[in-house]
C-alpha cells in the first residue's frame, strides 16, 4: 500500500457521496488508526458489489484534502484539535487549502460568488469551467456527470442548494453552516464583527463577497432569514463598516441567539 | 429696506416662515399649481412619470359610491416640499366635487383633541369635552401607566410561548427602574417633538432601539422584534384611556357610515401622519384595512418618516403589505438630491406669484419684470444656493420662500442681503470676470448687484431695473448696463397670472438652464425624467410595477391582505398553498425522514397534499406536524409570491430570482422536518431511528439469530427466506411477531434508510449511537404508551414482496405491529422454559458425542447393524453413509463447541438469546461430525424402537417365541442400552 497522497483530481470523484465522506471520517476519528480492511468491515463493504470501491475512493478524497493521513497502522484523522468543528466546514477548509490543480473545486464556487450569481444551471457551470480564465485541470474532461457530482457535493457541504428535479442551483449557503462558522468565532458568547467573520470565511472557508465588496445575495438572504427565525441577531454600529443585507438594512456585527449557541 | 413697492404688512401673510395651513384666499393667491409630482406607482390606470396636482386630485377623487373600500394614496417628500400645498389643492378640488367630503388634518394640529374635534364636526354627535392632552400629563403618570400596560401585555396569550420563569424575569425587568427611565425618556422626547415645526417629528412613546438594547442584555430569550409591537400597541392603548381619547378608528368608522348614508365619500387628507402621535399606528391599521371604510385617503409623510416606517422597515412583509394596499405613491422631492421636482421647473413662476401677492397694486405697470425687486437670474441663483440648517443642499419651496421673505424683510437692499447671506457660490459653476474682484473693493454694492442679477453670458443688468431699484450706478461700471431688457420675454410670457400655463413652466426652466449650464449634473431633472424611468434610491427595490393583474388575482390578493390584517376568512388560500407546494417540492427531502447523511429515503409523506395550515382561517389546526403560516405582515411578500405561482417552472424562476424567498422556504422545510421528528419521537416515546432499529433487530434475529448490532454481518439486509423462527415452539405462534416477520423486507429497507449512506456503505456511527442508547426492553416500554396517533401520512415507499401489489405500509401500522410484536417477545422472555424442548434432539446428540471417537462409534455401529440384521429392522439408505465415516471427524471439538450453546439453552434469558442459540445449533448441524453423530443417534433410536416393539410383542405372544430368541433379544437390548448410556 502506498502512503502517498492520491493524485486523482477532485472533480473526478464522481461517485463519492458527501455522506460517505462524513461516515468514513467519523469512523476513523472515533476508532483510528484503522487499516482499510477494518474500515471496509465496519461500513459493510462487500467486494464485487456495485463495482465501485466507495470506501477506498472516499478515503482517498479525505486523504487528498489532508483530513486523514495514512501510515502502517492505517488511516488516522489529522487534526485532533479541531474536534467539534462541523465536518462540512472541515471539508470546505480542506478544499480551500487544496493548492495547484486541486484548487479548482472551490474555485468554481468562488466564481459564482464573486460574479454575484444568485443561481446557475448545469450548462452555465460547464461554460464557466471551460472558460479560459478558469484553471480547470488539463486532463479533466468537463461533462455533466462531473458538474452534477460537484453540485451534489456542494449541496451536501451547504455551499449551494440544488433544486429538486431541476438543472438549477441556488448559490446560497446553508444557514447551519453560517451559524457553525459564527460559533467557531465565539458569536455564541459575544458580538462578532461582520468584517472579522467575512475575513475568517474568505481565508479559511469560502467566498461570501461579490467582486464589488458587497455581500453575495445568497449570504444576505441567509442572514436575513436567520434573523427572522430569531437564530441570529443583526447589529448595526456606526463605527464599523456596514454590509447591506436588504434594502435599507445594513449590519456590522452578529451575535447568535441563545438557543442557537447551545445546540452544537 | 427701501420700499420697492412691497406691502410689508402683507409679508407675514404670504411669506410665512412656518408650515401652516394657508387660508383659502391666501392659498388661491400664491399657490402655483404643482405640475411636477413624481409617480412612483399608480395602480388604477396608466400613468406618466410626472403628473400635475390636478391629475393627482383626479386620481384620488376618481371614486364614487361606497363599494370601493378605503383607497390609499401617499405623498412622500422632504419637509417643506409642498406636500401640504398638494393636500390643500386636493382638498379644494374635493370641495368642488359633489360626491366627496374632504377632511383635512393639517400639520399644525398638534393636539389630538383638535383632531378629534375636527372629526366630530363631521358627525351629528356632540364632541367629548373630557379629552386630555398627553403632553400635559406628568411623566410619572405616563410611566406608571405604561409599565402597567407592559406588565399586562406579558399576561397575554402571545407570551405563553415563554416559560413561567422567563415571564417572571420579564415582569421584573418591566418593573425595574431602567425600564421606567426608558419610558420617561421617550415621553420627554415626545413632548418636544410634537410641537416641533419645519422638521421631522419622531413621536413614539417607546423607542425600539432602547427597548431592544435593554432586553438583549436583561432578557436574551425575548424575541424583541416580535414582542415590541405588542408592548407598543398596548402602551398606546393605555395612553388613549389616560387622555380619554377613545377609539379613533371607531370615530372614522362612524364618519364612513355617516357619509355612506348620503352616498358620499369622505376624503381624509393628512398633511403629516405624525400629527397623530402615538395613535398613528392605530390609524394606519384602520386605514390599511381596506374594508374598514370608504375613505379616499391621502397620507402625507416625510421622506425620513416613510423610510423609517416603510422602506427601511426590516420587515419586508410589512413593507410590501403597505405598498400593495396603496393605490398610488407620489413623490414631491427627489430622493437623490432632496430637491423638489416642481421647484426645479417652477421656482420662477412661484416666486413671481408670491412677489405679486405682496406688491403695491398700483406699481404693477411701472416695474420691469415680475421679480422686482429681484430679477429672474437672482431668483434662480438663490434657488440654486438653497441649503438646510445643516448645510445640506435642499431645494424646497418652503426654503425658497423663507429666503425670499427674509430678503424682503431685510433693511438692506436685496443684492446686499443676498451677498451677505448666500455666499456659498461655487465659482466654477458660475464664472465671474476677474475684474469683479478688484472692482468689488471700490463698489461692493454695485458688484454684488451684477453678481446676482447679471445676465450669465455678459453679466449685464437692465438700466431700467437699476434705476427702479434706486441704485446710484458708478460710471466705472457703465459697460454692464444694458438698455435692452434682459428679460425681454416678459411681455410674451404672462408670468404671475392666475392661470399659468404649461409653457410658462418650461420657459422658467429654460432661464434656469442659461444661468446654470451645469445643472444637468445635479441629478434628476424633469427633462430626462420624462423619457426614461429613473430609479430613485431605495424606492427601486420595492417598486410595484403598474401591471394590470387579472381580476381573480386581485380578489385573492385582497383576501390575502385581509387575512394578514386579521380576517379569519381566506377562501382563495388553496392557491397560496398550491404555489407554496410548488416551492417546497423544489427543495429536497421536505417529505421524507431518513439518515441526514444518507441517500436512501423510503419513509415518505404519501398524502396527496402537504399539510399546510394557515393560522386564523378555518383550516383545522391539527396538532400533527404541518407547515404553518402565520398571518404576519413580515411574510406577506412571500405569501403574495406563492399566490402567483401556478407551476414548477414559475416556482423555479421565483426562487432563482429571490434568494430571500428561497431562504424562507428553506426555513419552512427545516422547521417542518424538525417538527416531524419531534412529533414522532414524542408520540412513539423514542426516536424514530430507535424504533426502526428495534424492528429490524427483531426481524433480523428471528430470521438469522444474529443479535449483536456490532457484529459486521448484522447490517447485512439480505434476510433468509425461511427464518429461524420456525424452529421455536412458542414464538412462531405469536401473531404479531409473525406479521412483523412478513414485513421483513420493508423493515430492512427502512433500516437501510436510517443506518446506511447508500446501499453499499453502512453508517456504523449512527447505529452505535442508537443501539447503545435504547436497549430493547426500554424501547418496548417506551412504545407501550403509543397508539395509532401517528397517522400523519408517512408510508414506507418500498416495492417489495412483503406487501405485494405495490401496497405500501403506513408507518403507523408498522409501529403498532412493532409495539405488539415487541410486547409478545418481552412476555415470551418470561417463560422460555418450554422452548428448551425444541433443543432436545441437539442435546441428545451432544450427549451422544461426549467421549466419542471414530473407532468407538464404528464399533458401536457394527453392533447395532448386527442387531438390526438379526431382528430384521429395515435399514435406511442414509445409514449407508455411516459406513464411509471419515477417520478425521473430531467429536471432541464438537463437544467443546457445544458447551456455550448448551449453557445458553440452560438459561435462555430472552428470545434473542433463544434465536442466537438456534442459530448456533443450525450452524453446528451443518458440520460433518454433527451430521454423523446425529445420523448414528437416529439409527440407534430406530433400532431401539424396533427392539422395544419386538420385546412387547414377544411378551404378549410368549408361546410363539422360542426361549432362545427371547434371550438373544434381551442381550441385544442390554447392549443397546449400554451403548446409549455410554
Amino acid at each position: 500500500m502506498s502512503f502517498e497522497v492520491p493524485t486523482s483530481y477532485l472533480l473526478n470523484y464522481i461517485t463519492t457521496l458527501g455522506g460517505t465522506l462524513e461516515t468514513l471520517y467519523n469512523i476513523v476519528a472515533l476508532q483510528g488508526p484503522l487499516p482499510l480492511k477494518e474500515i471496509r468491515i465496519r461500513t459493510d463493504y462487500r467486494p464485487g458489489g456495485a463495482g465501485e470501491d466507495h470506501v477506498k475512493n472516499g478515503l482517498n478524497f479525505l486523504h487528498t484534502l489532508d483530513l486523514v493521513s495514512l501510515d502502517h497502522d492505517g488511516y488516522s484523522t489529522t487534526d485532533k484539535a479541531a474536534e467539534g468543528v462541523d465536518f462540512r466546514l472541515k471539508v470546505v477548509a480542506g478544499l480551500r487549502k487544496a493548492s495547484g490543480d486541486q484548487g479548482h473545486f472551490l474555485e468554481l464556487h468562488d466564481v459564482l460568488v464573486r460574479e454575484g450569481r444568485a443561481s446557475v444551471t448545469d450548462d452555465e457551470l460547464i461554460a464557466i469551467l471551460n472558460r479560459k480564465d478558469f484553471t480547470t485541470p488539463g486532463e479533466t474532461d468537463i461533462n455533466p456527470v462531473k458538474t452534477g457530482w460537484w453540485i451534489r457535493t456542494c449541496d451536501y457541504l451547504g455551499l449551494v442548494q440544488q433544486l429538486n428535479g431541476r438543472k438549477r442551483i441556488l448559490v446560497m449557503p446553508d444557514p447551519n453552516l453560517i451559524t457553525a462558522m459564527l460559533r467557531e468565532l465565539g458569536a455564541n458568547r459575544k458580538e462578532v464583527s461582520v468584517v472579522d467573520w467575512l475575513r475568517h470565511s474568505e481565508t479559511r472557508y469560502f467566498c461570501q463577497l461579490c467582486a464589488d465588496g458587497t455581500l453575495h445575495p445568497g449570504v444576505a438572504a441567509t442572514l436575513a432569514e436567520l434573523s427572522s427565525c430569531n437564530r441570529l441577531r443583526l447589529i448595526y454600529k456606526d463605527d464599523a463598516p456596514p454590509f447591506q443585507i436588504a434594502a435599507g438594512q445594513s449590519v456590522t456585527h452578529l451575535v447568535l441567539v441563545k438557543e442557537e449557541s447551545s445546540d452544537a | 429696506m427701501p420700499e420697492f413697492y412691497i406691502r410689508h404688512q402683507q409679508l407675514d401673510t404670504f411669506f410665512r416662515t412656518e408650515a401652516l395651513e394657508k387660508p383659502a384666499e391666501v392659498f388661491r393667491k400664491v399657490h402655483t399649481p404643482i405640475d411636477q409630482i413624481a409617480v412612483d406607482f399608480y395602480k388604477e390606470g396608466p400613468y406618466e412619470r410626472f403628473v400635475s396636482e390636478d391629475q393627482v386630485a383626479r386620481w384620488v377623487l376618481n371614486s364614487s359610491g361606497t363599494l370601493w373600500g378605503n383607497r390609499i394614496f401617499t405623498i412622500t417628500g422632504e419637509t417643506g416640499s409642498g406636500k401640504s400645498e398638494l393636500c390643500q389643492a386636493i382638498r379644494y378640488q374635493a370641495e368642488e366635487t359633489k360626491g366627496h367630503v374632504p377632511i383635512l388634518i393639517s400639520r399644525s394640529m398638534t393636539r389630538l383633541r383638535d383632531i378629534v374635534s375636527l372629526l366630530h364636526q363631521h358627525l351629528d354627535e356632540p364632541q367629548p369635552d373630557d379629552i386630555g392632552e398627553i403632553t400635559a400629563l406628568p411623566a410619572e403618570t405616563v410611566r406608571s401607566a405604561a409599565v402597567t400596560e407592559c406588565l399586562l401585555t406579558v399576561e397575554t396569550k402571545a407570551f405563553q410561548a415563554y416559560t413561567p420563569e422567563q415571564r417572571q424575569k420579564l415582569r421584573q425587568i418591566l418593573q425595574d427602574v431602567a425600564f421606567g427611565r426608558l419610558i420617561e425618556r421617550a415621553f420627554t422626547r415626545y413632548k418636544k417633538e410634537v410641537v416641533a415645526q419645519g422638521k421631522e417629528r419622531v413621536l413614539e412613546l417607546m423607542d425600539y432601539d432602547e427597548f431592544q438594547n435593554l432586553m438583549s442584555g436583561a432578557a436574551p430569550f425575548l424575541k424583541a422584534a416580535e414582542v415590541f409591537p405588542l408592548f407598543r400597541s398596548r402602551v398606546n392603548d393605555g395612553m388613549k384611556r389616560l387622555v380619554s381619547l377613545g377609539d379613533l378608528s371607531q370615530r372614522l368608522r362612524s364618519i364612513a357610515q355617516h357619509y355612506q348614508k348620503q352616498s358620499k365619500r369622505p376624503v381624509l387628507i393628512m398633511e403629516d401622519l405624525t400629527s397623530f402621535g402615538f395613535v398613528k399606528e392605530d390609524l394606519l391599521d384602520y386605514l390599511f384595512d381596506l374594508n374598514g371604510g370608504n375613505f379616499d385617503v391621502v397620507i402625507g409623510w416625510t421622506t425620513g418618516f416613510e423610510a423609517e416606517q416603510l422602506l427601511r422597515n426590516p420587515n419586508e412583509g410589512v413593507r410590501s403589505y403597505m405598498m400593495d394596499r396603496m393605490k398610488g405613491r407620489f413623490l414631491t422631492t427627489s430622493q437623490d438630491t432632496r430637491g423638489s421636482f416642481f421647484l426645479e421647473r417652477n421656482h420662477l413662476p412661484m416666486v413671481a406669484r408670491y412677489l405679486d401677492a405682496v406688491r403695491e397694486p398700483a406699481a404693477a405697470d411701472r416695474i420691469p419684470d415680475p421679480f422686482y425687486p429681484l430679477n429672474p437670474y437672482a431668483v434662480t441663483r438663490i434657488y440654486q444656493q438653497l441649503i438646510d440648517d445643516k448645510g445640506q443642499q435642499k431645494r424646497t419651496p418652503r426654503l425658497l420662500i423663507d429666503v425670499i421673505g427674509r430678503i424682503l424683510r431685510s433693511n438692506v437692499p436685496p443684492w446686499e442681503e443676498i451677498e451677505a447671506r448666500l455666499l456659498r457660490v461655487n465659482l466654477q459653476d458660475w464664472p465671474l470676470p476677474d475684474s469683479f474682484f478688484t472692482l468689488k473693493q471700490e463698489y461692493p454694492a454695485a458688484v454684488a448687484l451684477l453678481k446676482w442679477y447679471g445676465r450669465p453670458d455678459d453679466h449685464k443688468v437692465d438700466r431700467r431695473t437699476v434705476e427702479l431699484l434706486g441704485v446710484a450706478w458708478p460710471p466705472a461700471l457703465a459697460q454692464y448696463l444694458s438698455d435692452e431688457s434682459i428679460w425681454s420675454e416678459r411681455s410674451d410670457e404672462p408670468v404671475g397670472q392666475d392661470q399659468p400655463t404649461k409653457e410658462e413652466g418650461e420657459h422658467g426652466a429654460g432661464v434656469a438652464g442659461q444661468v446654470a449650464p451645469s445643472k444637468q449634473a445635479s441629478g434628476l431633472t424633469p427633462d430626462n425624467a420624462g423619457g426614461s424611468k429613473t430609479t430613485t434610491g431605495t424606492t427601486a427595490t420595492v417598486r410595484t410595477e403598474p401591471t394590470q393583474p387579472k381580476p381573480q388575482v386581485d380578489q385573492d390578493l385582497l383576501e390575502l391582505q385581509n387575512w394578514v390584517a386579521g380576517s379569519d376568512t381566506f377562501p382563495g388560500r388553496q392557491k397560496l398553498k398550491a404555489g407554496l407546494t410548488y416551492l417546497l417540492n423544489l427543495t429536497e427531502d421536505h417529505a421524507t425522514i431518513a439518515n441526514p447523511r444518507g441517500q436512501l429515503s423510503v419513509l415518505k409523506y404519501e398524502k396527496s397534499t402537504l399539510p399546510i395550515v394557515m393560522a386564523g382561517t378555518n383550516d383545522s389546526d391539527v396538532d400533527h406536524p404541518a407547515i404553518r403560516l402565520q398571518p404576519t405582515r413580515e411574510h406577506y411578500e412571500f405569501y403574495r409570491i406563492c399566490l402567483a405561482i401556478t407551476s414548477a417552472r414559475e416556482a423555479e424562476a421565483s426562487l432563482s430570482e429571490n434568494l430571500r424567498l428561497a431562504a424562507w422556504v428553506g426555513s419552512l422545510v427545516r422547521e417542518y422536518q424538525q417538527s416531524q421528528r419531534v412529533y414522532l419521537s414524542t408520540r412513539l416515546g423514542l426516536p424514530i431511528e430507535a424504533a426502526i432499529f428495534h424492528a429490524y433487530r427483531i426481524v433480523k434475529a428471528m430470521s438469522t439469530g444474529i443479535v449483536d448490532p456490532a457484529e459486521p454481518t448484522f447490517a447485512d439486509t439480505a434476510l433468509p427466506a425461511v427464518p429461524l423462527l420456525n424452529r421455536t415452539s412458542g414464538l412462531k405462534q405469536m401473531p404479531n411477531l409473525r406479521d412483523l416477520m412478513r414485513l421483513k423486507q420493508t423493515v430492512a429497507a427502512l433500516y437501510q434508510s436510517f443506518f446506511y449512506i447508500n446501499t453499499t456503505t453502512a453508517d456504523p456511527v449512527a447505529l452505535e449511537r442508537i443501539a447503545a442508547g435504547y436497549p430493547f426492553s426500554k424501547a418496548v416500554a417506551a412504545l407501550n404508551g403509543f397508539n395509532k396517533q401517528i397517522d400523519i401520512g408517512f408510508k414506507v415507499a418500498v416495492a417489495s414482496s412483503d406487501t405485494g401489489q405495490g401496497k405500501e405500509k403506513a408507518l403507523h401500522e408498522l409501529m403498532l405491529l412493532l409495539r405488539q410484536a415487541g410486547g409478545e417477545l418481552l412476555s415470551a422472555g418470561k417463560s422460555l422454559a418450554p422452548e428448551r424442548d425444541t433443543f432436545g434432539p441437539f442435546q441428545e446428540t451432544m450427549a451422544f458425542a461426549d467421549g466419542m471417537t471414530v473407532p468407538l462409534l464404528k464399533e458401536q455401529l457394527a453392533t447395532l447393524r448386527g442387531i438390526a440384521v438379526r431382528y430384521k429392522v429395515m435399514a435406511r439408505p442414509e445409514w449407508q453413509s455411516l459406513q464411509e465415516m471419515s477417520p478425521a471427524l473430531d467429536f471432541g471439538a464438537l463437544t467443546k463447541r457445544s458447551e456455550s450453546v448448551l449453557a445458553t439453552i440452560g438459561i435462555l434469558s430472552d428470545p434473542f438469546r433463544l434465536m442466537e442459540a438456534h442459530r448456533a445449533v443450525s450452524q453446528m448441524e451443518e458440520l460433518e461430525a454433527y451430521k454423523t453423530l446425529s445420523l448414528a443417534r437416529e439409527m440407534l433410536h430406530e433400532v431401539e424402537d424396533a427392539l422395544r416393539e419386538i420385546t412387547r410383542r414377544s411378551l404378549n405372544q410368549q408361546q410363539k417365541f422360542a426361549q432362545r430368541d427371547r434371550e438373544d433379544c434381551e442381550d441385544a437390548y442390554t447392549t443397546l442400552s449400554e451403548t446409549l448410556e455410554g
